[in-house]
């Protein structure tokens, strides 16, 4: 089992706690993942990761979660639009 | 790094963003698809210029998405064809249910070692469905919605009540000089009790025959035991006497064990030797008799690996001029190049189960999948939709239980589905679920998931490598 | 029938001691010699029309099944391929086609093309032409060329198939599977968001459609693609026919810009066709002769050009094929340095 001992410094007004964890989870079930806040920060701990993991990437997941949300608040409208003209008023 | 993440903050810009679904490739590409199953590969740089808005116009990235309905100046048509291609994936979420499994007798004249659907011995006296039942399963069918029937008749053995399935083919055609709806017949058979009778009657009908073969003698032989004779031997015997007077070939299909996982490609090789054009092959269902035995199974990634290995076999012989395709992959294959909806009801979105395709034990009980009446059969009753002989099919259609399974596997509400790009081309089975966990919501960690989102992937990866010869050969595989 | 102008159209009885002899709907015969000047093919039974200053048009040849009614010349779209010459419209385009369709008989109506400039500008004219000549045979096979713009909008969609019935095959012009490459091509931006809804309304009231893609340098790499999205988009269509270019007009006008060799595409173009067999969906080859095409293809190509239009180079001669060949555009002004006779078919 490798064990991963990455620690990030993120700041809080760009990544969302949900964003973090869920990135994190997405690693495997088991993670383990110590949050903390630290003034405008968050501190990230990683430990015990299916995967061995670098910083970059782990990044990387949280940033995508990030995107994902975003992408998903803005295609909402359009979503809706798609679905109703497909299914009509379901 | 991904900056410039102003996806919030609309810009002026001169292109709207469709709805769409994305990865990361492990080539460092990005895959994305929409709503309807559009899709597309962008490099990195391409994919941080889409979602900040700054691609340019003519670009060979702006050309390419919009294309493919991900990004559009116009709104309506993108919308529309969105739109219609959505509702075509989807129509059979309105069509009523369009494949009965008919659970003609408990009994079998084998005994199979990973099987799930009969705990009865050979010539042991079991269960059976009587013209009673028969009548009313036929009329509950012929109730259904859908223009497009299947019926299909499994047990057990289902020729060992097979005066019961000559009754419902004659009066199912009977209540359909009324109906004047498409009907098809398919015997779900292991062939080792077949005479010369209902070799014509299943030619004068044309009764589609789907069987097992699962290798060579001795693969077959291992776990499929018939009590009077080499059952590899006795089904290749009436395989060619059921051929030898029918114009329809017999689809085998594979269940794949430990015992065949590692030999595929002697799997593909005796299926291409008796003539067939394809194979199904279908990993282990992990219930009755082969839940009891771990010389069985194997784990997902196990599973994985052989099914690719045995495609890229598979293409190699198709590059030598053999005409031959692997039936899964090539479903899924269509549904990546068409628009269109398809009768594999196993993976769909939401779930066939209890919605396209409706199970009727031998005592008239129904059941939205097979897995659900095993599980009955085992003693978990939950999953029965309720009785054709107390119930009409609307009401049944309309249980809790069918209702649940419907709710719990709607894409865009399952996490890891919603955002998932392959979720157009893939499909849950809750029953699945619920065998393993107690619940219906799917889980994108479960060994499904993972084994779908890798076959679909390799499916992609192929495409988008494909040289001339490779994609004729891919494309030959959906018509 | 002799309108205001000073036109006279009339059907041919007689061709005799080179004397055409002209009868027409309510007007008196005519008689005009037969010379050296007058176009060569005219033969019993064709219509022609003859202009105050003498000038002879054939305007409907008897046992062809390439007649072509010109419903206008106004278009509204600038494709860079065109081949029609742009000229207005004269009021006596209206006229003179009411005087064809009074001098065309259930007969003579097998096979009809109705093309312009772009004929669902006529909106209510088009309607007509559609009504009047399924009256005359309701049997008609008709093809109603068209960019397909104007049926963007529903009730005109559901109009225009009402009065072409189940005989009307609707050609709808598609250049590229991409909106932007269409629209450069078309020079109409928004032409492809229209056409393409045009398509699916067209297909919501049930009408049979066929989709045009002109083979040019602007848009033979992505004619696999093309396909594809055919196949996602519009799988409903009856047919996709790939057409070889006609040289002329506009399209001469932007030669350098939009021609290529035919053997550059056939690649892109076998994979195109391949791919659309796969999905069930039948297409065919117009417009080009079998030197320029791959022998694999040959079995989609269909003998299209008129036959008034078509012709040959010398060394076709030689050519084993010549017999069956669609042959070329004589309007191109210039040809394939490609073509060459074809001595052997292995």
């Amino acid at each position: 089992m490798h064990i991963s001992n990455s620690s990030l410094r993120l700041l809080k007004a760009v990544y969302p706690l949900e964003a973090v964890r869920a990135a994190v989870l997405s690693i495997s079930i088991n993670t383990s993942c110590q949050i903390e806040a630290d003034g405008d920060y968050w501190i990230v701990v990683v430990k015990d990761a299916k995967e061995s993991i670098e910083n970059s990437e782990l990044l990387r997941r949280i940033d995508e979660f990030v995107l994902r949300k975003k992408l998903e608040e803005r295609f909402a409208s359009e979503r809706d639009a798609i679905f109703s003209l497909a299914f009509g008023k379901d | 790094m991904l900056e410039n993440q102003n996806a919030n903050t609309q810009k002026q810009s001169a292109y709207t963003l469709m709805p769409f679904s994305f990865e990361l490739l492990s080539s460092g590409d990005y895959f994305l698809s929409g709503l309807a199953g559009d899709f597309a590969f962008l490099s990195k740089n391409d994919f941080y210029a889409l979602v900040s808005d700054s691609l340019v116009i003519g670009s060979k990235a702006f050309i390419e998405l919009e294309a493919k309905k991900l990004i559009t100046r116009g709104k309506a048509a993108a919308r529309m064809m969105t739109a219609s291609a959505l509702l075509s994936r989807k129509m059979f979420t309105f069509s009523g249910p369009r494949l009965h499994i008919v659970v003609m007798t408990r009994g079998c004249n084998s005994h199979c070692d990973y099987c799930h659907a009969s705990s009865y011995s050979p010539g042991e006296k079991a269960p059976q469905m009587t013209i009673d039942i028969a009548k009313s399963v036929a009329k509950a069918i012929m109730s259904s919605p859908s223009r497009e029937i299947t019926v299909e008749f499994q047990g057990g053995e289902p020729v060992l009540s097979w005066d019961t399935v000559r009754f419902m083919i004659e009066y199912m055609r009977m209540l359909n000089i009324k109906a004047a709806k498409q009907i098809s017949f398919v015997l779900c058979t292991n062939l080792l009790m077949l005479n010369q009778e209902m070799v014509e009657y299943i030619s004068k009908r044309g009764i589609e025959v789907s069987t097992s073969l699962d290798g060579p003698a001795d693969l077959h032989d291992r776990h499929r035991h018939f009590p009077l004779a080499s059952a590899h031997e006795l089904f290749i015997k009436n395989l060619q006497f059921l051929e030898s007077e029918t114009s329809k070939k017999a689809s085998p299909l594979l269940t794949v064990t430990r015992t065949n996982l590692f030999q595929l490609r002697r799997v593909i090789d005796h299926y291409i030797e008796l003539g067939r054009n394809g194979i199904f092959i279908r990993p282990l269902n992990l219930f009755g008799r082969a839940a009891l035995d771990n010389t069985l199974g194997y784990s997902a990634e196990e599973f994985i690996e052989a099914y690719i290995d045995a495609l890229e076999y598979i293409l190699e012989i198709n590059k030598r001029g053999i005409e031959f395709r692997e039936f899964m992959a090539a479903l899924l294959l269509r549904r990546i190049l068409t628009p269109f909806d398809d009768g594999f009801v196993d993976l769909k979105f939401p779930a066939g189960a209890g919605l396209s395709v409706l199970v009727y034990d031998v005592n008239g009980d129904v059941y939205p999948s097979d897995e659900a009446r095993m599980m009955a059969a085992s003693g978990d009753t939950r999953l029965k939709m309720g009785n054709v002989q107390q119930m009409s099919l609307k009401d049944i259609r309309n249980s809790e239980i069918a209702r649940s399974i419907f709710k719990s596997s709607i894409p865009w509400l399952i996490p890891g589905c919603s955002s998932c790009p392959y979720s157009p081309y893939c499909g849950v089975d809750p029953i699945r679920v619920y065998s393993e966990t107690g619940d219906f919501m799917p889980f994108s960690e479960s060994s499904e998931c993972q084994k779908n989102r890798t076959i679909l992937r390799w499916l992609f990866d192929k495409l988008r490598k494909a040289d001339q010869n490779t994609e004729r050969i891919l494309y030959s595989w959906i018509a | 029938m002799r309108a205001e102008q000073d036109f006279y159209v009339g059907k041919v009885r007689a061709i005799k001691n080179g004397i055409i002899t002209l009868a027409s709907k309510g007007a008196s015969k005519k008689r005009i010699p037969f010379s050296a000047e007058r176009p060569v093919s005219i033969e019993n039974g064709d219509i022609v029309l003859l202009t105050e200053t003498d000038d002879v048009h054939v305007l409907w040849r008897s046992h062809s099944k390439d007649n072509v009614i010109i419903i206008t010349n106004a278009c509204n779209q600038m494709c860079r391929y065109c081949p029609q010459p742009r000229t207005a419209d004269t009021f006596s385009n209206v006229a003179i086609n009411r005087a064809l369709l009074s001098n065309l008989e259930k007969k003579d109506i097998s096979f009809v093309t109705i093309t312009g400039g772009e004929p669902t500008l006529m909106h209510s004219a088009l309607i007509d032409l559609l009504k009047q000549l399924l009256k005359k045979n309701p049997l008609a096979s008709i093809a109603l060329l068209t960019n397909g713009m104007e049926f963007d909008d529903m009730s005109f969609a559901y109009e225009i198939v009402k009065a072409g019935k189940s005989q009307t095959r609707i050609c709808v012009s598609l250049h590229s599977d991409s909106p932007f490459i269409h629209d450069s091509i078309t020079g109409v931006p928004g032409s492809f968001e229209r056409t393409a809804l045009g398509l699916l309304n067209l297909h919501r009231t049930g009408a049979d459609i066929e989709l045009r893609v002109v083979l040019n340098r602007l848009n033979f790499e992505r004619l696999p693609d093309i396909a594809f999205s055919i196949g996602m988009n519009f799988p409903f269509v009856s047919h996709v026919a790939f057409m070889g270019l006609e040289l002329h007009a506009t399209a001469a006008y932007n030669a350098k810009e939009v021609w290529v060799d035919p053997p550059a595409y056939m690649n892109q173009l076998k994979r195109a066709i391949y791919q659309l067999q796969c999905r069930k969906i039948p297409s065919s080859i117009y417009n080009l002769p079998y030197c320029l095409v791959s022998k694999s293809l040959w079995a989609y190509m269909r003998d299209s050009i008129s036959g008034w239009k078509k012709t040959f180079l010398p060394l076709c001669d030689s050519c084993l094929m010549k017999a069956t060949c669609p042959g070329l555009f004589m309007t191109s002004i210039f040809q394939s340095p490609s073509i060459r006779p074809i001595k052997t078919i292995l």
